[in-house]
């Protein structure tokens, strides 16, 4: 136990000296990082509240099915049934012509001069139908629309055509920017980690030959390495998430201060816990493996 | 101890290093091996602590065929192989006792017993009060005795030195060969390169010839 002990806080002080030996160039790598990882942190915010804003939309998403004059009550029933039996449907509710016209005398309320003299029966009776959030992509929600159409007893069928397909294409290019992006930046911070070691090492060449030749292990000789490009990645994804957090209390106090008013009412959230915890582990992964690229190479092609 | 059967070393631009090179070292002999320079002196010590792999032929050191070693075997032994070199490799940002610990840190030694063996290799080759002394700070003689302290002080089987004295003045050399004379009394075997004839006729040891990358024993 006493060995493990000693031989963590060996490996800790020489990452620790390796970091001071090289100290300019770890915090420009650090630096780097820092600005690749605030680009990407800026993207996760815009994902994550244009996908909040998204799932707004599609709650509003509604489809309004006519039914036919002159059906019964009964049929009426049939009907419903029929419309909750389609797998994409989340609710179904139906309006009667009075529930119509009730509905309609809602929304112009204050307006009544208008409505004077309109009876029930010029209103058709429908059935207000939501459907589930997987099926909000233009295709399926297009199959749900015919299926609905399909139904005898609806004469008509109407949706925000169009609506869904936008939301849904959107969604779709900010998830390939976000991969694209997330993709580029990964890569290259995996190259400045690979580099900024492999500059380590050689200016330890030395002490790594010495090391080999009193019977150090290769693993004995990679760890303080990779600890040091875990620590850069790390430092450098945490250093951007404090950097991202200032830019958005500085964002958010300008748009209330300048457009108060106007902007009461939106939120914008900052990039979520669980995507911290995601950014730091990918980052001790990336920088594990950037520095273990170097050094295993390094260590291995030597005898 | 060590034994070379039918090596060759040729490097890549074809020139041959080692040439049919068959030799036995016993267990705590003492062996000068000598030749002019360019003769194959440092090859033929390097492949006995495989920093080079031979060409052809077969290494047996401390009872194992080196050349079929599997790389990660290969830390296993160099621990009972010291190795002292002309240039003396020291570390010169680490002080005389971190360059000697080196050792025994990589064996994952506890600090305590570290400290105690250090000071007692440092006793042995007279250097204790330069624990913490840089090695920039000392004579050439002072820092080939460090390099031998870090050699020594795993206590291992083998001794190689490559041209140990060859950077000293007479007086430094007596006092470095006194210290391989007294390691191999207590059990070591010492193998030393040296192109220094004087060295060689001042003790009396078996020596080993090389001319032009062959073996002519003498």
């Amino acid at each position: 136990m006493i060995r493990l002990i000693e031989r963590i806080a060996y490996f800790i002080s020489t990452t620790i000296k390796g970091i001071k030996t090289n100290l300019y160039l770890n915090a420009v790598t650090v630096i780097t990082i820092a600005v690749a990882f605030l680009i990407l942190n800026i993207f996760f915010m815009i994902y994550r509240n244009v996908n909040s804003l998204l799932g707004e939309w599609k709650g509003k998403i509604k489809i309004i099915a006519y039914v036919k004059d002159g059906v019964n009550d009964q049929q009426i029933i049939i009907i419903g049934n029929q419309i909750k039996s389609n797998e994409g449907i989340n609710s179904v509710k139906y309006f009667s012509k009075q529930d119509a016209l009730n509905e309609f005398r809602k929304e112009l309320k204050g307006q009544d001069a208008i409505l004077s003299g309109i009876t029930q029966d010029v209103l058709p009776a429908y059935f207000l139908v939501t459907v589930k959030d997987s099926i909000i992509t233009g295709k399926a929600i297009g199959k749900v629309v015919s299926f609905l159409k399909g139904i005898s007893g609806i004469t008509d069928v109407q949706y925000g055509e169009g609506i869904a397909e936008r939301i849904s294409g959107l969604l779709i290019i900010v998830k390939m920017l976000g991969f694209g992006i997330g993709g580029f930046m990964l890569f290259a911070i995996f190259i400045i980690v690979s580099n900024t070691i492999r500059i380590s090492i050689f200016s330890r060449k030395d002490e790594i030959e010495i090391m080999k030749l009193v019977g150090a292990t290769n693993s004995f000789i990679e760890i303080p390495f990779i600890l040091e490009g875990m620590i850069q990645v790390v430092a450098g994804t945490g250093l951007s998430i404090v950097l991202l957090y200032l830019v958005y209390r500085i964002f958010m106090y300008k748009l209330h201060q300048n457009l108060g008013s106007l902007f009461v009412n939106i939120n914008i959230s900052f990039i979520s816990k669980e995507t911290m915890i995601a950014l730091l582990a990918c980052s001790a992964l990336l920088g594990f493996a950037g520095a273990f690229a170097s050094i295993g190479r390094f260590i291995r092609q030597s005898y | 101890m060590i034994q070379l059967f039918h090596i060759y070393k040729h490097y890549l631009k074809g020139s041959a290093a080692l040439e049919d090179i068959s030799m036995q070292v016993e267990k705590g002999e003492f062996v000068f091996i000598t030749g002019p320079s360019g003769a194959g002196k440092t090859t033929l010590l390097k492949l006995m602590f495989l920093a080079e792999l031979p060409t052809k032929g077969q290494i047996i050191v401390n009872g194992y065929n080196i050349t079929r070693l599997r790389k990660t075997a290969l830390p296993f032994l160099r621990r009972n192989i010291g190795v002292v070199f002309q240039d003396f490799k020291l570390l010169y940002d680490r002080t005389v006792f971190d360059n000697v610990a080196l050792t025994l840190a990589v064996l994952g030694i506890p600090k305590k017993e570290i400290k105690k063996k250090v000071w007692e290799i440092l006793k042995m080759v007279g250097l204790q009060h330069k624990l913490n002394a840089l090695p920039i700070r000392l004579s050439g003689g002072e820092q080939q005795r460090v390099s031998i302290a870090r050699a020594l002080v795993n206590e291992p089987a083998i001794l190689l030195a490559d041209e140990p004295t060859g950077n000293l003045d007479p007086d430094l050399t007596v006092d470095v060969m006194k210290l391989f004379e007294e390691i191999n009394i207590k059990g070591t075997t010492v193998v030393v390169a040296t192109h220094d004839k004087n060295l060689i006729s001042t003790y009396r040891k078996r020596v080993i010839t090389l001319e032009h990358g062959r073996i002519s024993e003498k």
